[in-house]
């Protein structure tokens, strides 16, 4: 096993294009040392399995464990064609890949409502994104689109009606903008809320699109959209377009409004997305031309709006640009609640992933009847009953 | 006092990740004394791939992983994994790593306890009095060290 491991070590240090020497400089191991433990000769030491595991921006227990969930992880990072940067929407997608099994044992969550369907991304990859995206519409339903809240709103109905996970983590400018954990095992979003609204909700589209699209990658990351000539981003992107602004509606609402600006306000108002993305789709469904499309991305929505209102017509052509709120994830929160209320886990990895303070977290894990003058033995003996109103209250 | 205690009890034991972060900070003045208690003996490890995966999976379960930190901890994962083939007792005031601990998978109820309760045990053996508790409290929580009886669903010894 001990050569084994080494071999492991050397071989994801050799693909990230890392020296032996160099390695051991990070982790602060002599050469001899590291070379020793590559090659099974020296027994490694938990600590320094836990520094070389960090360098080489992947958990240590994938390492140890070559054949789990989370061992499939960052391979797959590593052979998309993304930036492979280590940040904090990978950090919650790895500890939670670790952590996989606890999740599953606690989990009560519903199978996946709709199915990932096997896309060839290459031919007739416009068509098959339509059909996804009406096929999800009419799960759905528009419901969602109601209000302002249309981001939260969508998280809410794809985690309730797909059983699929969605986690809002904030994270730096230079972070990931979403991420799709594609395997059955743990259908997870992760999308950074570092992003005003409208884009958040075009990246949660574009992940559910790779998500439900599956292919062979475990996880797909995209830290940009601009520009996709990967046959997969371009399907994510399609089919984030046509969920978002499906076709069959524009076509119905053109036929209501003869007036443009009123059009493009109520296409703006029911799908809240960007006036950027907006104005690209009715090109796209030849609704207007190159140049209109040029002309009316130059001069933005205010100038729209502006003249509009010169023509007493009175209507707002800008959604809410202010960025999407950090929100919990639904299904896996829940099972990680209820595995600390089992002494599984503990409060602070998933005060982390409800993003609570820890004294909110040991409420929700616990239930707040609790006064620090109860004795362990009395905390012990809570009944199932109060774990469930516990449980039932989240997420608020 | 800790060695007043252990006098009559099994051979203490710690393990190599907490001597390593003590080691880490032995200019401080209590850390230092801590290196020299010949009693402690030598730090223990882990010995297997198979308990540094068990050490590791516990690590992950007390807390969320912090790349700038990847030992945050260790110390409390290998005790455990440690006294779990020791047989030994795990004393931690690490409100998460001493859950987990419990739970019956890695030590179970009974085989871990908290600081305040080794002062109990030290006022039942005779060697401290209760005034003297007051006080150690008082001189931890000065340090700013939180002792895990302060804690919610805790109490003193």
């Amino acid at each position: 096993m001990g050569l084994e491991l080494g071999q492991r070590i050397a071989f994801l240090r050799t693909q990230l294009g890392i020296q032996s020497q160099e390695l051991a400089q990070r982790v602060e191991l002599s050469p001899s040392a590291m070379s020793q433990i590559e090659s099974g000769q020296r027994q490694i030491k938990a600590e320094e399995l836990s520094r070389i595991a960090s360098e080489l921006n992947i958990s240590p227990l994938a390492i140890l464990r070559p054949d789990s969930f989370a061992a499939k992880m960052p391979v797959a990072l590593r052979t998309s064609d993304s930036d492979s940067s280590e940040g904090t929407l990978m950090s919650y997608i790895r500890w939670l890949a670790d952590v996989q099994e606890i999740i599953q044992k606690y989990t009560s969550k519903p199978e996946m409502t709709f199915q990932p369907k096997s896309v060839d991304f290459e031919v007739n990859w416009l068509e098959q994104s339509r059909e996804m995206a009406d096929a999800v519409n009419d799960v759905l339903s528009d419901q969602w689109r109601s209000g302002n809240a249309k981001l939260s709103n969508l998280k809410s109905a794809i985690e309730e009606s797909l059983g699929i996970d969605v986690l809002f983590v904030e994270g730096p400018d230079n972070d990931l903008l979403g991420a799709a954990v594609t395997s059955a095992v743990l259908p997870l979003i992760v999308i950074n809320s570092n992003q005003s609204q409208p884009r958040a909700l075009f990246t949660l589209a574009h992940e559910l699109g790779h998500l439900l699209s599956g292919g062979n990658s475990t996880l797909i990351t995209d830290r940009t959209f601009a520009g996709a000539v990967n046959p997969v981003e371009r399907f994510a992107n399609a089919f984030a377009a046509e969920f978002l602004l499906p076709t069959k509606y524009v076509e119905t609402i053109k036929l209501e409004y003869s007036d443009a600006v009123m059009l493009i306000a109520q296409l703006l108002a029911y799908s809240g997305v960007s006036w950027k993305t907006l104005v690209y789709r009715l090109h796209n469904l030849g609704i207007i031309n190159a140049n209109r499309r040029d002309q009316l991305i130059r001069i933005g929505p205010a100038s729209v709006e502006y003249a509009a209102a010169q023509n007493g017509l009175s209507v707002s052509l800008i959604n809410d640009m202010s960025p999407a709120t950090p929100e919990p994830s639904r299904w896996i929160s829940g099972a990680l609640i209820l595995a600390a209320r089992e002494k599984e886990i503990g409060i602070d990895p998933v005060s982390h992933l409800i993003q609570r303070s820890d004294e909110e977290t040991e409420n929700l894990v616990y239930g707040d009847r609790f006064s620090s003058a109860l004795s362990r033995v009395e905390f012990g003996e809570v009944d199932s009953e109060l774990r469930d109103e516990a449980f039932a209250d989240f997420p608020v | 006092m800790l060695f007043s205690i252990h006098r009559y009890r099994d051979e203490p034991r710690w393990v190599t990740a907490v001597h390593q972060e003590i080691s880490v900070a032995n200019h401080l003045q209590h850390c230092a004394a801590v290196l020299s208690f010949a009693w402690l003996g030598t730090p223990v490890s882990p010995l297997t791939d198979k308990e540094i995966e068990e050490v590791l999976n516990i690590q992950g379960r007390i807390s969320f992983p912090k790349p700038t930190n990847p030992s945050k901890n260790l110390g409390e994962a290998q005790s455990i994994v440690v006294a779990k083939r020791l047989g030994a007792i795990f004393v931690t005031d690490d409100r998460d790593a001493f859950k987990v601990a419990e739970n019956p998978q890695f030590l179970g109820v009974g085989k871990v306890k908290t600081a305040c309760s080794l002062f109990y045990e030290a006022l039942a053996d005779g060697i401290i009095t209760i005034s003297q508790i007051k006080i150690d409290h008082s001189t931890l929580a000065a340090a700013d060290r939180v002792m895990l009886c302060t804690k919610r669903g805790f109490s003193c010894g």
